[in-house]
Parts: C-alpha cells; structure tokens; sequence
C-alpha cells in the first residue's frame, strides 16, 4: 500500500478513535503517575482521627487473622480427634467379634467337658451298678 | 508521519477503577467505590496505581504503604498485566470497538468507558509480577524492555546500553511526564532507519495473558519489506483468521501496510509494536474496520 495513501487513512482513524474517547472525558480527571499528597482532602482533626481509627483496624484485622489461624489449628485437632475417635470404633468392634468367637469356644468347650464328663460318669455308675448287681 | 505520532503519542482511554471492597471502610450502604480517570494509552497501568489509591486514601481501611504490593488489576475478571501497555491492554480486552462517532445512533448519550477493577489479595494470581520497588521497579522493567527492541532492531543492544545515563533518565521521564519530544529525541538515537527485524508484539483478543514475539525480518528473503498480511500468514492460523482484525492503537489495520512504516509511527512507549489479532469466531463485537 502506498504511504501517500494509507498516511491520511490512518491519520482520519486516529483522529475518529480520539473523538469517540473525547467525547464527555471531562468527565473523566487527568492523573499524573507521580502525584503527590496534597493534603487538602481532609482536615487535620478528622485526618489525625482517621489515622488512628485505620491503625485500630489494621490491628483489629491482625488479631481477625490470628484467630482465624487458631480455628484453623482447632479444626484440624477435632479432625484429628475424629480420626482417633474412628479408628478406636474399629478396634472395639474387632475386640467384639474376637469376644464373641472366644465365648462361643468357650461354650462349645464347656459343653464337651460336660459332655465327656457325663460320659465318664455314667460309665463309672454301670461299674458300680455291676458291682453290687454281681455280689 | 510525524501528525501520526503525535495522535498515537497524544492518545488517551476514559478508565473507570472499581475499587476492591476488602479495601474500604464499610458503610450502612455498602456502595461500591469508582474512581474515573484518563490515562494517557502509552504508558503502564501500575504507574497510576499510588495516585489512585492516593485519591480515595481517606476511604481506605489500611494505609496506603500496607496494600500498594499488594495490589493488582483486572477486566472481567482476568487479570491486566502491568507489563503491557495500557492501550494495548485495551485494545486486547474491550468488547465493542466504534470506529467512528457517525456510527453511533445517539451521541448525546453516548460515553466510551473501560470498567476495570484494583483488586487487593494476599496471594497473586499467576502470571502478574508482583511490584514490590514502585516505580523503580517499573522503570527497570521498561529499561529493559528497549534492550530486547533495540537487540532485535540493530543485532545488538549497544545503542541502548551505550546511552548516557542522564538521556536514560529523561527517556523514562518522556513516558512519566508525557513529553513527545524528548522521547522522540532519544527513541531515534536507539531506532535505525533500516532496521534488521521488526520487534513485534502478537496479542490475541480476550486473551491478556498471551503474548507471541515473533523473529520478523524488515526485509524478507526475496527483497521485499515484510507486511502486515505477510506476517499474519507466517505466524497467524490463516483458517482462523480470515475475516478477522488486526488493531493496534484502537484501531484497525490495513493488512497491506508496510511492517517498518506501521513500526515507525505506532510502536509503544516500550519499543515494541503492539498488535491484537481478533480471530474470525470473536469478530461479532468488532465491526466497521
């Protein structure tokens, strides 16, 4: 594209583009990057009151931040005692059922002695009663 | 050309900034907090950053020196990196572009604005370098910025390193204190009139946080100078693209135009030219180019 040509295009493109951002920019204040404190925003009492009143508050948001780390730190002991809590459940009712297979044992145990001794005794009770039938 | 430059110098974006609310004293209203103001488009946003402040300081919960590290802005949500410059970022997140005020059915009414928010966090958002040396900080960024314009111009950052200290102070000064003709002075002392390769900047729309520096020839392999249609076919997904703008400085670009020219009068304050590619899918807002 010849420059002759395309110079004015973009200069009328340019100049349409600053239109439409003029238009109302009063509206809108020019800023300097390093501007300064003026110090004509308040005055000095409210200014001084102000100042003490954010020192109160950034405070008050350090103390806000230390005890929300504190439940934090809270929190992960009731998670940690949850977890013990859990794992204790799991123990009990292993011991449960190693309990009851035990008595179970037990009772199947108990019950055979008996068993063997009834056994043993109505053994022993023919012999005395051969005995005495014999003399 | 030098009219162009001056327009492109002279020009300006009409910002709203939504103040973060975690940084202003409640009221019973609870209102949200503006502040309107024009900034020059070639220049960095966190410049503006203590100024801002600075102007509602008396709304603010903490002093100014608590948050000013802490701070950052965003359009929509996604974050504006201070790195860029600001017509630049604009040119990458606005929706609706009139490209003139005939175009528009009431001019009364009629106001452009660009609604952007300072947000307060203590854990940035990724990619945004924290500034934690103020405008100093700034200036080394830019500094450095015309070492890698001027490498890609010349072969070599020499011109740029070779500057005297006190030309270095009244280059940044130009861009602070917006006098063209002190940066026109000392930009031209680093800007060759034939340049090797063109330092270009390909941002796609809606993205601010991609960013393409392409190798781009002044003078391609065959003689010719480089275009701005050649550079889209050697670097842009031309299926995606056709149909769609090429903008930079707020506007639209013819895609016959010479690379070196278009570098000549549009590049940025940071020695780069800065052009916004908007695919043929989000073209629906982009219209009268």
């Amino acid at each position: 594209m010849d420059r002759d040509t395309v110079v004015p295009v973009l200069i009328k493109k340019l100049r349409d583009r600053d239109q439409i951002q003029d238009h109302y920019n009063e509206l809108f204040n020019e800023i300097s990057p390093n501007a300064r404190d003026d110090g004509t925003s308040s005055s000095s009492t409210t200014h001084q009151i102000l100042g003490a009143l954010k020192k109160e508050n950034t405070l008050k948001d350090q103390s806000i931040e230390d005890l929300q780390e504190r439940i934090e730190i809270m929190n992960k002991n009731i998670e940690r005692l949850n977890d013990e809590l859990i794992s204790t459940n799991i123990e009990n009712n292993i011991l449960q059922d190693k309990f009851e297979s035990l008595n179970d044992e037990y009772n199947k145990l108990v019950q055979r002695w008996l068993q063997k001794v009834q056994k043993e005794a109505d053994v022993m009770n023919a012999n005395v009663e051969n005995i005495n039938s014999s003399k | 050309m030098d009219e162009i430059k001056r327009l492109v110098w002279k020009g300006t974006l009409n910002v709203q900034i939504e103040i973060d609310k975690s940084l202003i004293i409640a009221t019973d209203n609870n209102k949200s907090l503006y502040v309107n103001i024009r900034i020059p488009r070639e220049t960095y946003i966190s410049l503006f950053t203590e100024s801002i402040l600075r102007g509602v300081k008396d709304h603010l919960r903490k002093d100014l020196s608590e948050i000013i590290t802490n701070v950052w802005f965003e359009s929509d949500g996604k974050l504006l990196l201070w790195n860029i410059p600001i017509g630049a970022l604009y040119d990458i997140t606005s929706n609706l572009r009139i490209e003139s005020m005939d175009s528009i059915s009431d001019k009364d009414t009629f106001i452009q604005i660009w609604k952007i928010k300072l947000v307060y966090g203590k854990e940035f958002p990724a990619m945004h370098i924290p500034i934690i040396n103020g405008d100093s900080q700034i200036q080394k960024y830019w500094m450095h910025q015309w070492k890698q314009s001027c490498f890609i111009l010349n072969g070599s950052s020499k011109r740029v390193m070779s500057l005297h200290m006190n030309d270095t102070q009244l280059f940044w000064n130009s861009v602070l204190n917006r006098t063209p003709d002190s940066f026109e002075q000392i930009s031209s002392k680093v800007i060759p009139k034939s340049p090797r390769n063109i330092p270009v900047v390909l941002h796609t729309k809606g993205q601010t946080d991609s960013l393409y520096h392409p190798v781009v020839p002044n003078v391609n392999n065959e003689g010719k100078n480089t275009t701005l249609r050649r550079l889209l076919d050697d670097f842009c997904d031309y299926n995606k693209f056709e149909n769609g703008t090429v903008v930079s400085q707020g506007i639209c670009l013819p895609l016959d135009l010479d690379l070196h020219f278009l570098y000549s009068v549009f590049f940025s304050c940071d020695g780069f030219l800065h052009l916004t590619i908007t695919y043929s899918q989000d073209f629906t807002h982009d219209k009268g180019c």
